[in-house]
C-alpha cells in the first residue's frame, strides 16, 4: 500500500507532515514490536480452534435436524394394532424419511471428523438451518396431527379417553413435548 | 490465492498462514485505536481469522484486509457490549514477565520500550478522541488505503475523504500543539 497515493495534499490545507509522521512511525513500531513479540504459530492454531469451535454449531443443528426427522417418522413396535390403525402412512414416504435421517448421519460423522475447517461449513450451517426450519413447519403442521391421531387410537385400545375438558390444542402440545424427547444424545428412544 | 478447493487446500493453509503473519499486527492495531485493550484487540483479530478462515476464498488481498478490519472491530464491538451487558469491566493488566527488569545503577530505570509503549498509549488516545468519521478515514489512510480506495469502502465522495482528512490532521496537529504527546 502506497502511502503518497493516498491523499493529494494540495487538495487540503497542509498542516505539516511532521505531525502526521507521529502516527506513522507510531504504527510501525507497535506492528513491528508486535510481529518480533508475537508467538504466530500457537495464535494460528488458536484461530484453527476458534473456527473448528464453530463446526460444533454445526453438528448442533444437524441433530436438530435429526430430531425434527424423528417427529416425522412414524414410530415402530409400541404403535396400535392393525385392525384399530387407520389408514397406514404410506410406506415409501417413511422409507424416504429414515434414508434421509441415515444420510444426515453419515454427513454428520463427516462433518465431525473432517480435522480443519471446511471453507464451506457456514453456508452448509445456512443452508441445514434453513431445511431444519421448513421441516420443523412440517413437522408441526401435518406430523403433530397424525400422532395426535395415533394418540387416540392407543387410549382407545388402553380404554382411555381423553378427558373432556382436556381440548385438542393441549393434547396436541403434550404429544408435541412427548415426541421432541424421541432424539435424545444420538440414541432414538421410544416415545 | 486461497481459493479453498480441496486440491490446493495444502497452499491454501500456507497462504492464510502468510496473510495472518502480515495482517495481524497492523489489525490489532486498528482494534486498538478504537477503544479496545491489548486482549481485546487480540481477541477480536483472533475471531476475525477465524471468520475468515470458515469463510473460505480469498480472492483480493486488499479487500480481504478492508474486510477483515470491519470484522474485527464488530467483534470487538460485540464482546465489549456482550461484557457490559453481563456486568463483567474489562480491565487490562500486565503480566509479572513484562515488567523491566530494574536497573541496578539507576534508581529510577527507564526501559525503552516502556517509554515507546508510553507513546503508543497517547496516539492511540488522540484517535480515540477523533469524531468517528474522521478517525475512520485518517485510520484508513495510516493503513495505507488510497483516497478512492476510502471513499469506495466507506460510501462516500472523495472530497468527503479529503474534508475528513484534512480536519482530522488539523485537529490532531492541534492536540500535538498543546503537547499532550508524550516523547517516544
Amino acid at each position: 500500500m502506497n502511502h503518497d497515493d493516498a491523499v493529494d495534499s494540495n487538495d487540503f490545507e497542509d498542516c505539516g507532515d511532521s505531525g502526521e509522521d507521529h502516527f506513522h512511525h507510531t504504527r510501525a513500531r507497535f506492528i513491528a514490536r508486535n510481529d518480533q513479540s508475537f508467538d504466530f504459530p500457537a495464535g494460528l492454531a488458536d484461530v484453527f480452534t476458534r473456527a473448528v469451535r464453530a463446526d460444533d454449531a454445526i453438528c448442533r443443528q444437524v441433530d436438530r435436524l435429526l430430531s425434527i426427522l424423528s417427529l416425522l417418522e412414524p414410530p415402530t413396535g409400541a404403535g396400535p394394532s392393525p385392525a384399530l390403525a387407520p389408514a397406514p402412512s404410506p410406506a415409501p414416504a417413511a422409507e424416504h424419511v429414515r434414508q434421509a435421517r441415515e444420510l444426515i448421519i453419515e454427513f454428520r460423522s463427516i462433518i465431525a471428523a473432517t480435522p480443519r475447517p471446511h471453507p464451506d461449513r457456514a453456508r452448509l450451517g445456512t443452508l441445514l438451518a434453513s431445511v431444519s426450519d421448513h421441516l420443523e413447519s412440517a413437522a408441526l403442521a401435518d406430523g403433530i396431527v397424525l400422532m395426535t391421531q395415533l394418540d387416540r387410537i392407543r387410549e382407545m385400545v388402553r380404554g382411555e379417553h381423553t378427558h373432556p375438558d382436556q381440548t385438542n390444542d393441549e393434547s396436541r402440545a403434550t404429544t408435541t413435548r412427548r415426541e421432541a424427547t424421541t432424539w435424545s444424545g444420538g440414541t432414538e428412544t421410544e416415545a | 490465492m486461497v481459493d479453498g478447493s480441496g486440491g490446493e487446500a495444502a497452499d491454501g493453509a500456507e497462504v492464510f498462514a502468510e496473510l495472518y503473519r502480515k495482517y495481524r499486527s497492523p489489525l490489532v492495531w486498528h482494534v486498538r485505536s478504537q477503544g479496545a485493550t491489548e486482549a481485546e484487540a487480540h481477541d477480536a483479530v483472533q475471531e476475525a481469522f477465524a471468520v475468515a478462515l470458515r469463510a473460505g476464498g480469498i480472492d483480493d488481498q486488499r479487500a480481504w484486509y478492508a474486510w477483515l478490519r470491519t470484522v474485527s472491530v464488530r467483534s470487538f464491538l460485540h464482546a465489549r457490549r456482550a461484557s457490559y451487558g453481563s456486568g463483567q469491566v474489562s480491565v487490562e493488566t500486565v503480566a509479572p514477565s513484562d515488567l523491566p527488569e530494574p536497573a541496578p545503577s539507576s534508581r529510577f530505570p527507564v526501559d525503552e520500550s516502556v517509554g515507546e509503549k508510553l507513546h503508543e498509549e497517547d496516539v492511540m488516545r488522540l484517535l480515540r478522541g477523533l469524531p468517528a468519521r474522521q478517525r475512520e478515514v485518517f485510520c484508513m489512510h495510516l493503513d495505507g488505503f488510497t483516497t478512492p480506495e476510502i471513499a469506495d469502502r466507506l460510501g462516500i465522495h472523495q472530497t468527503a475523504v479529503r474534508q475528513n482528512l484534512s480536519r482530522a490532521r488539523r485537529l490532531l496537529q492541534s492536540w500535538i500543539g498543546e503537547g499532550v504527546l508524550s516523547e517516544p
